[in-house]
């Protein structure tokens, strides 16, 4: 058995993170609701697992996401984590193969060289020493690079960086030390007994003598062991948490596990998944135009994370998932938001629910719903019952007299309890008039609609149904010569992925002119209803600068699809703005 | 002396300070955009709190305007450059004017309420502006709605692009709670059979006389004041108006049908304001009416040496208070043509 006193800090850290992580899946697979953990069971019995593992692989090791993003950084994440892990893979193939043994000490890879002076004298080991060699000099090649993304994050795709916490750095200086040192370790006893291959090789052919080697050997095994120690005992404390939180979160989605509605063992996995990378920080209007840190996920997080109380992060922010959208590991920041509004909620006393006397009315096939935004936005409705008129549809005004709120806006301020009250009471209301489809202007309701309630018909979107009417000949747009641009509202595209009914409408209608940020990547309006507190002039910050892109379009009208953010938008603009319904009910013919 | 002043705007404010300024022996040039001396005093029809006709005062205006006055009509500044204390300005018609000081007077425009979407204006024919019921009133035709019927119920809505963060207009505009009040007392002159509903946050009657107006508008005409703010209007069958308003007084939501709505429209710098600003390079404040420098001791002088400010292109104000700016920035000019040593008073 191969023994030095410098394998105790591996070995002691090694075990201690080991046992933390299992501690870890353990209370998080015992604190799942029972039907998850059924769900979890079946999913890892089944041969659905597989394709987890391809997830796993290509998102935790080669960070196919990251790529997309920026291929630097994405060569950055890859390299080392994918290297590092080949040199785990490949290490103890080569221990096992030299020592021909199917069982050896668990370090005897980490310290191979050390313990064993002969040079390669197989096909296999050859083959082997010059894998090795070349995996560590990619993960160095990571660290250099890492190195390089402090001094020119543009480089990597990055305005703004995370600023890391304290104990971030220690745990990323004890794992920027990690590869340097084994190298050289691994190049002094290369040097020493000429068994370097044709990277760990290179100092000891560079020089005559081994004297200098023979004095940093040692040493150097001494302080690479304590820095893979020093790694490990700070990995679970730290962001680098996310290496198996991550796997840990494939799995989990993958198994059809998800958010409730209090923070939950998925939450947490989620939470302990961000791996800092700070993609998340330029896509958010609130960093960029009011310089509001605290929503940004890479900080709500971590704020959640280590129990620090940010109630500006859980309320300031619009709820508009840009950030979401753009995080490699797809944390369902939205969700992690509202549920940590709950806390802050619960020791608030909220006045109980003034129910309106609501009343809906029914008697046609088609139930056209306007929605309370709707009905201060009164164009918007007109627009659509002269549309269903032209239409000749079957249609009645579910709420023309006034509606009940659809919950939403409850939801979003994480008051649970209330929305589902009038979630309750509204879907009953709408059920009652016996309709066969239910077409709304506001995707705010269609949101909540077709998320939290069990209406069992089709449900959708104004702007869903006059592609629909278009295409089936029941009305015909004149053409003419305005040019639109189209500002994707963010219930309706991030948070229902609308985006093309919208466009397919507007190019038989005019001329569309694209602005630079389009679809996923649309600004926010400024005015979302997923903001708890957030004040009128930095809510206009938002909405000037985000107008601004469309005025630079120099289309004649700024097209939306959603009521809320025409509101925000008409105002002393340069651009005209107006809804999509607005635009076919002034064209339309039969 | 001989000294130019150039007077921009040719509004109440202008007028008068023109009158003022030539009376004392400057050279004055009254440059106005329309084809007609008098702003909107050309639209009201009658002037709280004492219903006198707006034409009476301005006539009386217009006999401050002699004939050393020169008005130039139907042109705006283009272009402004200042050398040596001479402003040099140009005119839309080509012609250049240079003077030693400039007196801005572009006033204030209504606030646009189709902006309000919820109100409905530009959306329901039977939702209008007080500018628009002021018209109604001077045309002299008999009131009716646009269903042509007699209006039974109207609602004056206070505060329409005021008091309002969401449109950006966070000022009281000041002469509209009283203008409702002088409305509603002309409305029921003219029907007494309709009833007429303000309904407003808070009522400022703060000139001498407003709270007489109101009082009688209560006491004699049956106005009824109620405390609260328009949520959303919607249209009936019949063109009538379903209106919601929560009432703030006993806190519950309130629908109330109306035959014809009046929206109390706010100030809001005039585009000419706002071109001014640009052209003289005058610094505004959050407000976007033109910054004075000095709210307590300067009010009439902008950020710009030698440009001076006087009127509603400051901030919203009465007729009777345009009048007094407008001389107290003609005596301001006085003193800073003259250098009176008052001027040193704030270094
Ligand atoms: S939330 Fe996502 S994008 Fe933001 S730092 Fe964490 S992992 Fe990166
Ligand atoms: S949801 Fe929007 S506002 Fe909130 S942190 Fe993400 S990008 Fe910023
Ligand atoms: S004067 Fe009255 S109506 Fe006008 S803005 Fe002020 S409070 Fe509102």
């Amino acid at each position: 058995m191969n023994f030095d006193p410098f394998i105790i800090p591996f070995s002691v850290g090694a075990t201690f993170l080991f046992v933390w992580l299992f501690g870890k899946l353990f209370g998080w697979i015992y604190t799942l609701p029972k039907r998850d953990q059924k769900k979890l069971q079946r999913h890892v019995f089944s041969f659905r697992i597989l394709r987890t593992f391809g997830e796993i692989v290509r998102e935790c090791l080669l960070h196919f996401r990251l790529f997309r993003i920026n291929a630097l950084l994405g060569y950055m994440h890859a390299s080392l984590a994918a290297g590092w892990f080949l040199l785990i893979i490949f290490g103890t193939v080569e221990s096992k193969v030299q020592s021909g043994k199917a069982f050896n000490m668990p370090y005897d890879p980490i310290f191979y060289r050390f313990f064993n002076h002969a040079p390669a004298h197989t096909i296999q080991l050859q083959t082997l020493s010059f894998l090795m060699d070349t995996f560590l000099l990619l993960v160095l090649s990571a660290v250099v690079f890492a190195w390089f993304k402090r001094l020119r994050s543009k480089w990597f795709g990055m305005r703004r960086t995370t600023r890391q916490s304290r104990v971030d750095r220690v745990a990323l200086t004890a794992l920027w030390l990690v590869f340097p040192l084994r190298f050289l370790a691994e190049s002094a006893t290369g040097a020493i007994y000429g068994n370097g291959d044709f990277f760990t090789g290179i100092l000891g052919r560079a020089s005559e003598s081994d004297a200098v080697f023979r004095m940093i050997e040692y040493p150097a095994w001494w302080a690479y062991s304590i820095s893979l120690c020093g790694f490990f005992v700070l990995l679970p404390f730290s962001r680098y948490m996310h290496i198996p939180a991550e796997i840990i979160l494939v799995t989990f989605r993958r198994a059809g596990i998800g958010h409730l509605r209090r923070f939950s063992a998925f939450a947490d996995i989620e939470v302990e998944s961000c791996s800092r990378c700070g993609v998340c920080i330029d896509t958010c209007q609130l960093q960029k135009d009011v310089d509001i840190r605290e929503v940004l996920p890479v900080y709500f997080l971590r704020s959640i994370r280590e129990r620090d109380t940010n109630e500006k992060g859980a309320s300031k922010c619009l709820v508009c998932g840009k950030c979401a959208q753009a995080c490699p590991v797809r944390i369902d920041v939205n969700n992690q938001r509202i549920v940590q509004r709950e806390e802050f909620n619960s020791n608030k006393n909220f006045q109980p629910l003034h129910f309106e006397k609501a009343q809906y009315s029914g008697g046609g096939k088609i139930g056209y719903y306007a929605g309370c935004m709707t009905h201060l936005t009164p164009s918007i409705k007109l627009a659509m019952v002269k549309i269903l008129l032209a239409a000749e549809a079957d249609f009645v005004f579910l709420d023309q007299e006034g509606s009940l709120c659809c919950g939403r806006p409850m939801l979003l301020a994480g008051e649970f309890n209330g929305a589902a009250a009038i979630a309750m009471r509204n879907e009953k209301l709408i059920k009652d008039c016996g309709i066969e489809t239910l077409i709304t202007s506001c995707p705010i309701c269609l949101k909540m609609f077709s998320e939290e309630y069990q209406l069992n018909i089709p449900v959708l979107h104004h702007s869903q149904y006059i592609e629909q009417i278009l295409e089936e000949n029941k009305i015909t747009l004149n053409l003419n010569r305005s040019s639109y641009t189209y500002h994707d509202p963010c219930e309706l595209g991030r948070g229902l992925g609308i985006y093309d009914a919208p466009r397919s409408i507007l190019t038989k209608a005019g001329k569309l002119i694209e602005p630079d940020l389009v679809r996923k990547h649309a600004p926010c309006c400024g005015g979302s209803i997923g903001s708890v507190n957030l004040t009128h002039a930095e809510k206009k910050a938002v909405t000037t600068i985000a107008i601004g892109k469309y005025v630079e379009t120099h289309a004649d009208i700024l097209v939306v699809s959603c009521p809320l953010c025409k509101k925000t938008f008409v105002g002393p603009n340069k651009i005209k703005v107006m809804d999509i319904a607005e635009i076919v009910a002034d064209r339309c013919e039969k | 002396m001989g000294k130019d002043v150039l007077i921009i705007g040719g509004g109440i404010a202008g007028m008068e300070a023109s009158a003022y300024l030539s009376a004392m022996g400057y050279q004055v040039t009254l440059v106005e955009k329309a084809n007609e001396l008098g702003g909107h005093l050309l639209r009201w029809e009658r002037l709280f709190p004492t219903q006198r006709h707006g034409k009476e005062v301005l006539s009386f205006l217009h006999c401050g305007i002699d004939g050393k006055i020169r008005v130039i009509k139907n042109a705006e500044p283009v272009a402004a450059v200042t050398r040596d204390d001479l402003h040099i300005v140009t005119l839309s018609t080509g012609e250049v004017i240079t003077a030693n000081a400039v007196l801005i007077t572009t006033g204030y425009k209504t606030f646009d309420a189709s902006r309000k979407e919820e109100y409905g204006y530009g959306i329901y024919n039977n939702v209008v502006t007080s500018a628009d019921l002021e018209e109604m009133f001077s045309s002299g035709k008999e009131m009716l709605t646009s269903s042509g019927i007699v209006p039974r119920r109207v609602g004056f809505i206070h505060c329409v692009g005021s008091r309002d963060e969401k449109v950006g207009n966070i000022y009281c505009s000041k002469v509209c709670c009283v203008t409702a009040v002088k409305q509603a007392i002309e409305l029921k002159e003219r029907l007494p059979y309709a009833e007429a509903f303000c309904f407003y946050m808070d009522l400022r009657m703060y000139g001498m006389h407003f709270e007489e107006l109101y009082k009688e508008a209560q006491e004699k005409h049956g106005v009824q004041f109620i405390r609260g703010r328009l949520s959303e209007a919607a249209e009936n069958q019949d063109h009538s108006l379903l209106i919601k308003v929560e009432d703030t007084l006993t806190g519950r939501p309130l629908k109330m049908k109306m035959d014809l709505l009046v929206l109390m429209v706010g100030f809001e710098p005039s585009d000419g304001t706002q071109k001014m600003a640009e052209l003289f390079h005058l610094e505004t404040g959050s407000t976007r009416f033109l910054k004075m420098a000095d709210e307590h001791t300067s009010t009439n002088v902008s950020s710009v040496q030698g440009v001076f400010l006087a009127g509603t292109c400051s901030a919203p104000r009465t007729i009777t208070s345009t009048i007094t700016d407008a001389r107290a920035a003609a005596a301001k000019i006085t003193s800073y043509l003259s250098q009176y040593s008052i001027e040193q008073r704030e270094n």
